[in-house]
């Protein structure tokens, strides 16, 4: 096996898995109440099915595509989904009080996902070409101004679940990219600053924010959600009721399918279960970063890193929420909640993942005069040391190829 | 930036993202191991449901089959104000369907802090139907069971009514509440958040309560109301009392009031109306008491009927002056024509010869001083004072029939004794519960045969040729006697008004019949002869052509 393959298929696999998981999940989740009230119960398997198959088409493509042609889509990508995040605003279909989806024929697609993706691309390509800025000035100008008008759009939608991703996600590539920490944490103060001040002009998210610190003093009202999520949470108890014997799914959870898919797998498979999601969560962080670890290139390292900031920063949000120690947000959990943008756009992370582990810096090299010792590195894994001679001639010429880069972009 | 601080900023990535996820993993150990128990029995109290089946309440037949009181579905509709989004269109289409006030129910309808507000309690099914194709939100239904008592006013004291809850609230539907009322099924659903039942748990089969047959004859008890209601109207009385005992078995072929009630609307009725007057209320007897006085002479064989003494009009027995009811000069009388005549006079001579001991003995053989024990709820006992409370007096007025007071079933009862050749028979008016033995009831000997047989002839000739005249029915030889007593009044005194009455049997010869008549407070006539014979004369001769007995008088 090739080196970066054992991530790849690892990754493949934990992917793959959380999808078949999440079909399974979102039919138990649906066919119940559907079938209570004369619907078709198995509707919604069929779409979230049809979605998958789109995914994993997508995943096919790009794990094969060569990510660094995205850096060179990037502007545009930002600029179709900037316009989608606008035109959503206009032509969007109300759903819940938000405007959220375009109608396309029959299925409906969220521009705030492909902004996601746009995000994570363009976010990367840039941080590979400058320097990680220095100071606020330098993080607001112009990566700071482009996430938070993304920001503002999602939510006027509103779509608050999303901006957090976009945020986490960003703030993930800015880590990798090399941002001070004493910067990202003063960034990061301002954005919860100015977080806790949407919500708090908001009365119903204020509400709802408040009421995760104690569900049940208003248990039929604000804190309706997260009492139930609890309730089936702990009657799951650790092996759980049994898959498809849930019972608060059927019209006393809401959102059972979408955002509170983790309530009903806790309920039907218990502890057990939720311990095995998490677990797949973890191996998906790991592998993702390890071969972010592993990629050369540096646009490569921090879409990777970014990539699987976005999937694992919604997961672990969804989580936190589901389990009552975060204010609801109205995040899906990857792969598993029913949404087929949201399932698409993950999948196509992934292939975008699993790219840059088969084709670490395989742009890179190609500009390196001496091609034969790449490919003598890649098959002798013993002479990777730390501080190793090769390892300091291929970090100057990454730098080099970097500084060239940017002069390029500036010219 | 160097690729080595980027490889430390990922593996920061990465160890923060596993703490995190370790976090969230504590957390979901915390809720789904720790707080487990506490969190699933909180949701099943919110999924499950304890759902009380009812039992169908018995039905009530008389004694040949007709249904008195009987079950019927009917629909109870409820609203849910919280998911009742229009409540003046809800409001009117009930009110619509129901008669029911629009405005009164379109308040209870917008008060949302309330999740359950009736509509229409036990509603006609139809109606209710018609309703609920509406589809209005907010409007739930469900099946209850409504009491119907078919005959309306006949026997409605005897059954009283069962409320609202389907439960037992005056008479025998009070009473046979145990045995009407069935066992109730349990069921235990999971349901949704509307109620809608998802899954069952388990459940117990509901038992319905078992049927009743009565002793009543719907017959019998509707001519026997009828009756009664012309007499209070003929002598504008304030009420009257009628039962119609079989002597043979005690059982009560019907009892009335007048004024009566409708069963359906008993609830509505005052207290005063509700009242069955046969066994709750005591009234002085008056000479029909008489018959204990003579019994217990003739079985202390102090005197046969025909021993004979000299009365005059009237005697003093200590403080008090006794006379008869009509002057007349000092006479020699018989004891059978002191019965006939009902003389005062002469009936104290007999207890001054018996004595207050014995005397007070026979009372309490006819079973006076005593519940008869019939199984209908409230029954009262009376007043009879105890020998030893007995003034210097009370020898000249007991005997007579005042300064007593006894229930007309009790009445009823020591003379069906006497028609029952001696033996007591307990009233009653439930024959059996269904799929069950007619219960025994207890019989008890008072007078002797012979003394039985001479009472029933004193009884046929107060008929023939004294007071009774008028209870008289052609072809059927009739023993009875009249009563006429003034009412105490609230000082201890005697007020001007009085309770006529006249119990009796037919036919004499193999009675078959026990009739009791009383007539509360008549205005034109107080004589029990007068007032309430005629009505003892109708109620019998129905009851003997109805039961098809044979004439023991044929005349001509």
């Amino acid at each position: 096996m090739k080196k970066g393959q054992l991530e790849a298929h690892l990754l493949l696999f934990v992917t793959l898995g959380l999808v078949a998981f999440g079909l399974v999940m979102v039919y138990s989740a649906t066919s119940a109440p559907a079938a209570l009230g004369n619907g078709d119960p198995s509707s919604f398997l069929k779409r979230q099915g049809t979605y998958a198959v789109l995914g994993l088409a997508l995943l096919i493509l790009l794990s094969r595509a060569g990510f660094p042609m995205l850096r060179r889509i990037a502007p545009a990508l930002v600029a179709v989904s900037g316009l989608l995040c606008l035109a959503v605003l206009v032509v969007g279909d109300p759903v819940n009080g938000a405007r959220r989806w375009i109608a396309v024929g029959p299925a409906v697609f969220q521009p705030s996902e492909l902004a996601k993706l746009s995000l994570a691309v363009w976010a990367a390509a840039y941080l590979s070409r400058v320097r990680p800025p220095q100071t606020l000035g330098q993080l607001v100008r112009p990566l700071g101004l482009l996430v938070g008008t993304f920001c503002v759009l999602l939510l006027l939608e509103p779509d608050l679940g999303t901006a957090i991703t976009l945020v986490l996600m960003v703030a993930g590539i800015l880590l990798v990219a090399g941002t001070p920490l004493r910067l990202l944490a003063g960034a990061g103060a301002i954005v919860v600053t100015l977080g806790v001040a949407a919500i708090w002009l908001e009365p119903y998210r204020r509400a709802r924010v408040l009421s995760f610190l104690d569900p049940w003093s208003d248990a039929e009202g604000a804190g309706y959600q997260t009492v139930q999520a609890m309730q089936a949470l702990g009657s799951g108890g650790l092996f759980g009721v049994g898959l498809g014997e849930g019972v608060t799914k059927i019209n006393y959870l809401p959102e059972a399918h979408t955002d509170m898919i983790l309530a009903v797998i806790g309920e039907e498979l218990g502890l057990v279960g939720v311990a095995v999601l998490i677990a797949a969560y973890t191996v998906f962080a790991y592998t993702a970063l390890r071969i972010a670890l592993r990629c050369r290139d540096p646009f490569g390292k921090r879409l990777a890193a970014g990539l699987a900031t976005l999937v694992c920063g919604q997961a672990a949000v969804n989580l936190a929420a589901v389990l009552g120690v975060a204010p609801l947000t109205g995040i899906p959990l990857p792969f598993v909640s029913y949404g087929g943008s949201n399932l698409v756009v993950a999948l196509a992370s992934v292939g975008i993942l699993l790219n840059i582990a088969v084709n670490r810096g395989q742009q890179r090299t190609a500009r390196v005069p001496d091609r034969s010792r790449r490919d003598r590195r890649a098959s002798d894994a013993g002479a990777r040391g730390r501080g190793s001679p090769e390892r300091a001639g291929r970090e100057r010429e990454l730098r080099r190829v970097a500084r060239s880069n940017r002069s390029a972009a500036r010219s | 930036m160097s690729p080595r601080t980027a490889n430390r900023r990922i593996r920061l990535l990465l160890l923060f993202l596993v703490a995190v996820f370790s976090a969230t993993l504590v957390r979901a150990v915390w809720l789904q191991g720790v707080k487990a128990q506490s969190l699933s029995r909180m949701a099943l109290d919110q999924h499950r449901e304890q759902v009380t089946i009812p039992a169908r309440r018995g039905t009530i037949y008389d004694r040949t089959g007709l249904q008195l009181a009987i079950g019927e579905q009917a629909t109870t509709v409820y609203a849910d104000p919280k998911q009742v989004r229009d409540p003046e269109a809800v409001a009117r289409a009930a009110a619509r369907v129901f008669r029911l006030d629009a405005a009164k129910l379109e308040r209870a309808l917008g008060d949302r802090s309330r999740r359950f507000v009736y509509v229409r309690r036990k509603a006609d099914p139809v109606r209710a139907a018609d309703l609920k194709r509406q589809k209005l939100p907010g409007l739930g239904f469900y099946s209850e069971e409504r009491r119907i008592y078919p005959l309306g006013t006949v026997a409605a004291h005897v059954l009283g009514f069962a409320g609202v809850d389907n439960e037992g609230v005056a008479g025998l539907e009070r009473s046979l509440e145990p045995v009407l009322k069935g066992r109730p099924g349990r069921e235990t659903i999971v349901k949704d958040p509307f109620g809608r039942p998802i899954d069952f748990i388990s459940s117990v089969e509901e038992r319905k309560g078992d049927d009743v047959i009565l002793t009543l004859d719907h017959t019998l008890q509707a001519n026997a109301e009828t009756v009664l209601r012309e007499t209070v109207w003929r002598w504008r009385a304030k009420a009257a009392t009628a039962i119609v005992l079989d002597p043979r078995t005690g059982g009560v072929l019907a009892m009335a009031v007048a004024p009566g009630l409708d069963a359906n609307r008993y609830d509505r009725a005052s207290l005063d109306r509700q009242r069955m007057r046969a066994v709750t209320d005591t009234y002085e007897p008056g000479s029909t008491f008489k018959l204990v006085t003579v019994a217990g002479a003739l079985s202390e064989r102090i005197v046969t009927p025909k021993t004979a003494f000299t009365l005059p009009y009237s005697i003093q027995v200590a403080d008090r002056r006794i006379h008869d009811s009509h002057a007349r000069a000092t006479e020699q009388m018989s004891v059978a024509r002191i019965f006939s005549r009902s003389s005062n006079v002469g009936t104290v001579t007999l207890a001054q010869k018996l004595g207050q001991t014995r005397l007070a003995r026979w009372i309490s053989r006819f079973g006076f001083g005593r519940r008869t024990g019939i199984d209908y709820p409230g029954e009262e006992v009376g007043i009879v004072l105890p020998p030893e409370r007995w003034s210097g007096s009370t020898i000249g007025t007991v005997p007579i029939g005042q300064g007593i007071a006894v229930t007309p079933i009790q009445m009823a009862s020591a003379y069906a004794a006497i028609a029952n050749r001696g033996v007591f028979v307990r009233p009653h008016v439930v024959d059996h519960v269904a799929g069950a033995r007619r219960p025994r009831v207890e019989r008890r000997r008072i007078v002797s045969r012979t003394v039985a047989a001479q009472l029933v002839a004193l009884l046929q000739n107060v008929v023939a040729e004294g007071t009774g005249e008028l209870a008289a029915v052609p072809g059927y030889k009739v023993a009875g006697k009249t009563g006429t007593a003034q009412k105490p009044d609230r000082f201890g005194g005697y007020a001007r008004r009085y309770v006529a009455s006249f119990v009796g049997f037919v036919p004499a010869s193999s009675p078959r019949l026990v009739v009791l008549v009383m007539v509360d407070e008549p205005q034109g006539a107080i004589w029990g002869g007068v007032v309430a014979a005629p009505a003892f004369q109708q109620i019998a001769r129905f009851g003997l052509h109805y039961l098809e007995i044979p004439p023991d008088a044929p005349t001509g």
